[in-house]
């Protein structure tokens, strides 16, 4: 089962780097790869940190920035989806979708911080403009896909409390 | 994993990850791959490239289905084009060959030494029984009856009525038209009428006279409409004259097609001013 979602991370992030790339919308290409850590967090959360890890630094070699930036960014992500995994109702209809949306904002911060504290990349506040809306609003459609696949590789959902149910997606 | 062991198990991959991304920063290139690094890439190149290939191959089908798209609309934009460049290059010749007949006309009315008004076909007698003509010049531009009307090419016909703005003419190839003509090499005298099929016959040829086929036949001047020496036709055939008869009769290929005439000119009496 692991294999199965390293595989499914892989070849998401394939996607992203090899296809996504080629079309960018508003000028941003979608991170599918926020929603999907997020699903594997509400499912596996102790799975959350090392799975946003992994994401990041396979994001940080296929994309040929500094290694960490991206590792750091989405182990934060993971770990906190984790985190709320554990601790919150996750039967909420909305809550991947605002989850993801939190996590695309909290990405972008992390990012912006890190490269203003590094002078790696040149930053300034536009990026909390329209390119942050345009991100979250593509990171949002890939929410579906990812807990559906999600939901189709990890069957037997983690040691649940009576109340907590996956039938949001 | 209890919450403790969570919480320090982070902690410890956030102080890797700050130790990793501390040392790509003061790095010279601000990236080192390393060996474990180079190697996941050089494992997943192949994918890679597999992956671009098939985006690539997708997106020139999508580039050639908008292309052909385009290609429809630009096709139907150009026939469009195509036709009204038909149209304008037949109005430009049509324009182009009333140019050339204008400036034959012009040409001819500087040299004659008639006072002449230039005048465009605007009627045709619609029961062909008599060949007449209607023009756009009339009594108002000078034109009187029994005026004679030419082209450049030669003899026509004369005004036979008039209006103050149009005028009827009398084509030579009418059963009423008779011109007095001479032959310009055998200088025989004669008269030219129309047939009312279209020709022109020369009647009251001497029988005696050697006429050689081919002789141009211009005006002789009498009879008082067309002034001499205006060609009239050829002449084509001479009949042979008949028993005891005392003249000889031929037809006569007309210098101006009769039957296709758009402009003309009318020529004025004198005294009037010079148009």
């Amino acid at each position: 089962m692991a294999f199965l979602v390293a595989g499914l991370l892989l070849l998401t992030e394939l996607v992203h780097s090899v296809w996504l790339v080629r079309v960018p919308v508003w000028g941003q290409i979608p991170d599918p790869a926020i929603p999907l850590i997020i699903a594997i967090s509400f499912r596996r959360p102790d799975w959350g940190p090392v799975v946003g890890l992994g994401v990041g630094l396979l994001q940080d070699l296929l994309f040929g920035g500094s290694l960490g930036l991206f590792a750091l960014s989405k182990l934060i992500v993971g770990h906190g989806a984790g985190v709320l995994g554990r601790t919150v109702l996750v039967d909420q209809p909305l809550l991947p979708w605002i989850v993801t949306a939190l996590a695309t904002v909290l990405q972008q911060v992390i990012l912006v911080i890190v490269l203003a504290v590094t002078d790696l990349l040149p930053v300034s506040f536009g990026a909390f403009g329209q390119p942050l809306l345009a991100q979250v609003g593509l990171n949002l459609l890939a929410v579906w896909p990812a807990f559906a696949a999600t939901r189709l590789l990890l069957r037997a959902p983690r040691a649940a409390g009576p109340r907590e149910r996956f039938h949001v997606i | 994993m209890s919450g403790r062991r969570r919480t320090i198990f982070f902690l410890v991959m956030l102080l890797a990850v700050l130790v990793l991304l501390t040392g790509q920063v003061r790095g010279e290139d601000r990236r080192s791959l390393g060996p474990l690094g180079t190697g996941v890439l050089t494992a997943l190149a192949p994918l890679q490239t597999v992956m671009a290939r098939v985006a690539d191959s997708l997106s020139r089908s999508w580039q050639l289905y908008t292309e052909i798209g385009r290609l429809r609309v630009e096709n139907a934009r150009l026939r469009e084009e195509v036709q009204r460049l038909t149209r304008e290059v037949t109005r430009l010749r049509e324009t182009a060959q009333a140019a050339r007949r204008l400036e034959t006309l012009l040409a001819f009315k500087l040299q004659t030494p008639y006072r002449v008004v230039a005048a465009r076909v605007v009627g045709r007698d619609p029961a062909s029984w008599f060949a007449t003509i209607v023009v756009d010049r009339g009594s108002a531009d000078g034109v009187v009856r029994n005026s004679a009307v030419v082209t450049a090419e030669g003899a026509v016909g004369r005004v036979i009525e008039t209006t103050p703005f149009t005028a009827r003419v009398l084509l030579l190839s009418d059963p009423r038209s008779a011109v007095g003509v001479i032959l310009q090499h055998s200088r025989e005298i004669g008269v030219v009428e129309g047939n009312g099929q279209g020709d022109l016959q020369i009647k009251y040829l001497s029988r005696a006279s050697a006429v050689p086929p081919g002789d141009i036949v211009i005006t002789s001047g009498q009879g008082g409409v067309f002034p001499r020496g205006i060609v009239v036709g050829r002449l084509q055939t001479l009949h042979a004259a008949a028993s005891g008869a005392v003249f000889r009769e031929g037809t006569v290929r007309a210098a101006v097609d009769l039957g296709r005439l758009e402009e003309v000119l009318i020529l004025l009496p004198e005294g009037g001013p010079r148009h």
